[in-house]
């Protein structure tokens, strides 16, 4: 990410005013634009480059970034580990009673899902828990990518977000242990995947019942876990949709740097 | 009558327990760890105290697990000290005390089986004090019913274990059943021993901490059953302990509990347990103070069993104000750990 943060702040001071615009108001979009909100910018107006534009879109992208790491996921997190530690601490009396070391190792069907548009590779996660506890009878939804599954972090994992895990398991649907700010994934199995594939067989997924995770831990658990667990859902969500926007971040990187290597050669053209 | 005779046998051990009493930590001290900035901090603030130099052999990064692993080691090693030097009724009670752990770990087994673990590993996560011999054998869980008939019924949980046996498959929710069933037969044995064993003032101090845990139970099962629907009023009802302030008169309504506020009215009731919900935090609804309020209340009690002399439940009172100590000192290194010192202050303190 840090490369990518040099990218942009090259890309920002590259910024291209038309040179030949008599109004003196063009001095103006130069300081709007190092306003994070610019809503008085029109994206429209002959006066900016395409390049101004894309920057503009890449400004406020940044601005969305940022708002939700550093406020809603941090704090889903933080919340996350402090009710797990509650929940440990009312329950506990001697080891930790809700960390990896109760994780239920057989295979689970997953309860939660990413799905990939295929035109706009947007991810998107489903809860196929909700879904099912809403509409008993209906067959579960087939989805197309492999599953990522949710679990009760423990503290001493490590709290380092992988985004490029995400990816790399949707292109590779293979079975994988992924870290995932402390959350494990559960493996998903032979059985998951035929069964995937098998999507003409809605008899065969109904019965494969969805179990909240929660009950690995015990059918009586305190109310804090439950809590934390969702906490760790939103936090997920949040995972989700800042992976969706560093990749528009990237896209547009790339269709900012294409246009300025083809816009001094256009200058130099013009100039001669 | 009773000081007469008590210290020939147990005068050693009541010393003993006395000693570890006045070696658990002061609300000062209590301070003192909470204005620790990492865990290093946190060590050296705890060699000062009765722990000493408990964390001494351990390097490399330290973590709360780690903290709290070595902190439960020196309750163990004082227990296990305390079991070797008794004798006749108090041999008996301290048997009684780990019988409970020996249930949790019963249960630990089991799930951890059902739950596909490696055995050595579920086996190092087991409660010392609840250790006994055939404990390892349990992985070969299939059925409670066998496990009963070959390994269960030569371990002293043997006589706990009517009513609980039953043909269901063992899964996460059976298994619960089955550890709060063996729990309650537990706690009614318990109460018998201590009725027919102990003698004035020991009898009732023991009756008024057993009957606490006794609604403490109940009341966690009502409520942590309200987010599973699974369970339904009559398994509840089996798996409430008989004895305690809440029984006869509300078990059965606590059994059918749907929310929160139902629970509330009918526990409010009773009147010691009229204040578990009555204060509210700024950060919500009055259930979060309800394990705080039991713990609080149960602290008391145990302060309050120390005043009398020439008794045996000062033993039970020194283990539960040791654990409530290991909780509240795990907890500082969590929100110590995770920098997040606003809820720092949730822990009981009461000596």
């Amino acid at each position: 990410m840090s490369s990518q943060l040099e990218k942009i702040t090259k890309s920002l001071e590259n910024i291209s005013i038309d040179p030949d615009s008599k109004d003196q108001q063009e001095e103006t979009p130069l300081i709007v634009l190092q306003d994070e909100h610019s809503p008085d910018i029109d994206p429209d107006s002959s006066k900016l480059s395409s390049v101004d534009e894309k920057t503009v879109q890449l400004v406020q992208l940044v601005a969305d970034y940022e708002q939700r790491a550093n406020h809603s996921f941090r704090l889903n997190y933080i919340n996350g580990f402090l009710n797990l530690s509650r929940a440990n601490y009312n329950a506990g009396s001697f080891s930790k009673r809700f960390g990896s070391d109760k994780f239920d190792l057989r295979p689970y069907k997953a309860c939660k899902d990413i799905v990939v548009d295929e035109k706009s590779l947007r991810f998107t996660v489903t809860d196929r828990l909700a879904q099912q506890k809403a509409a008993e009878s209906k067959p579960a939804k087939i989805s197309r990518t492999s599953s990522y599954n949710e679990k009760i972090a423990d503290i001493t994992e490590s709290h380092e977000i992988e985004m490029d895990e995400i990816v790399k398991s949707r292109t590779t649907s293979s079975k994988r242990n992924t870290g995932l700010g402390g959350l494990k994934n559960r493996r998903t199995t032979e059985k998951d995947r035929t069964s995937e594939k098998d999507s003409n067989n809605s008899d065969h997924n109904e019965k494969i019942k969805l179990i909240d995770p929660i009950y690995q831990f015990g059918a009586l658990t305190p109310y804090q876990l439950k809590q934390a667990q969702g906490f760790f859902s939103s936090a997920l969500e949040d995972s989700v949709e800042l992976a969706n926007i560093q990749k528009q971040i990237e896209a547009l990187i790339g269709e900012i740097t294409q246009l300025q290597k083809s816009e001094p050669k256009e200058k130099i053209q013009s100039e001669t | 009558m009773e000081g007469l005779f008590f210290n020939v046998n147990y005068g050693y051990v009541e010393g003993v327990v006395r000693g570890y009493k006045s070696g658990l930590l002061t609300s000062n001290q209590y301070v003192n760890l909470t204005q620790c900035d990492n865990l290093e901090d946190l060590k050296l603030q705890l060699s000062a105290t009765d722990y000493g130099n408990f964390l001494a052999q351990q390097s490399g990064p330290l973590s709360t697990s780690i903290i709290q692993d070595n902190l439960s080691k020196k309750l163990y090693q004082q227990f296990q000290y305390l079991k070797t030097q008794s004798s006749g009724k108090l041999t008996k009670f301290l048997d009684f005390i780990s019988y409970g752990y020996m249930i949790d770990n019963v249960s630990l087994m089991i799930t951890g089986t059902l739950h596909e673990r490696d055995r050595s590993e579920i086996l190092s996560k087991c409660h010392p004090l609840g250790w006994f011999d055939t404990l390892p054998t349990l992985s070969i869980a299939t059925d409670i019913e066998s496990l009963y008939s070959t390994v269960l019924i030569d371990t002293p949980l043997a006589p706990f274990f009517k009513n609980c046996l039953t043909v269901d498959d063992l899964d996460d929710l059976n298994i619960e059943i089955i550890r709060n069933r063996l729990y309650k037969n537990y706690l009614e044995a318990f109460v018998e021993f201590v009725g027919t064993e102990f003698s004035n003032p020991d009898d009732e101090i023991m009756a008024r901490l057993l009957s606490f845990e006794a609604d403490k139970r109940v009341i966690n099962i009502a409520l942590n059953s309200l987010n599973n629907p699974d369970l339904s009023p009559e398994d509840k009802l089996s798996l409430f302990p008989s004895y305690g302030k809440l029984y006869p008169t509300y078990h059965g309504e606590l059994s059918q509990v749907d929310d929160f506020e139902q629970l509330k009215a009918i526990v409010e009731n009773v009147g010691e347990y009229k204040d578990i919900f009555s204060e509210s935090s700024d950060t919500g609804a009055g259930a979060k103070n309800l394990e705080d309020w039991f713990y609080l209340l149960e602290m008391q009690y145990c302060k309050n069993a120390f005043t009398q002399q020439f008794t045996l439940s000062t033993v039970w009172a020194w283990l539960r104000s040791k654990e409530q100590e290991i909780r509240n000192v795990t907890w500082i290194a969590e929100c110590i750990a995770q920098n997040q010192k606003n809820r720092i202050d949730n822990y009981i303190s009461v000596y």
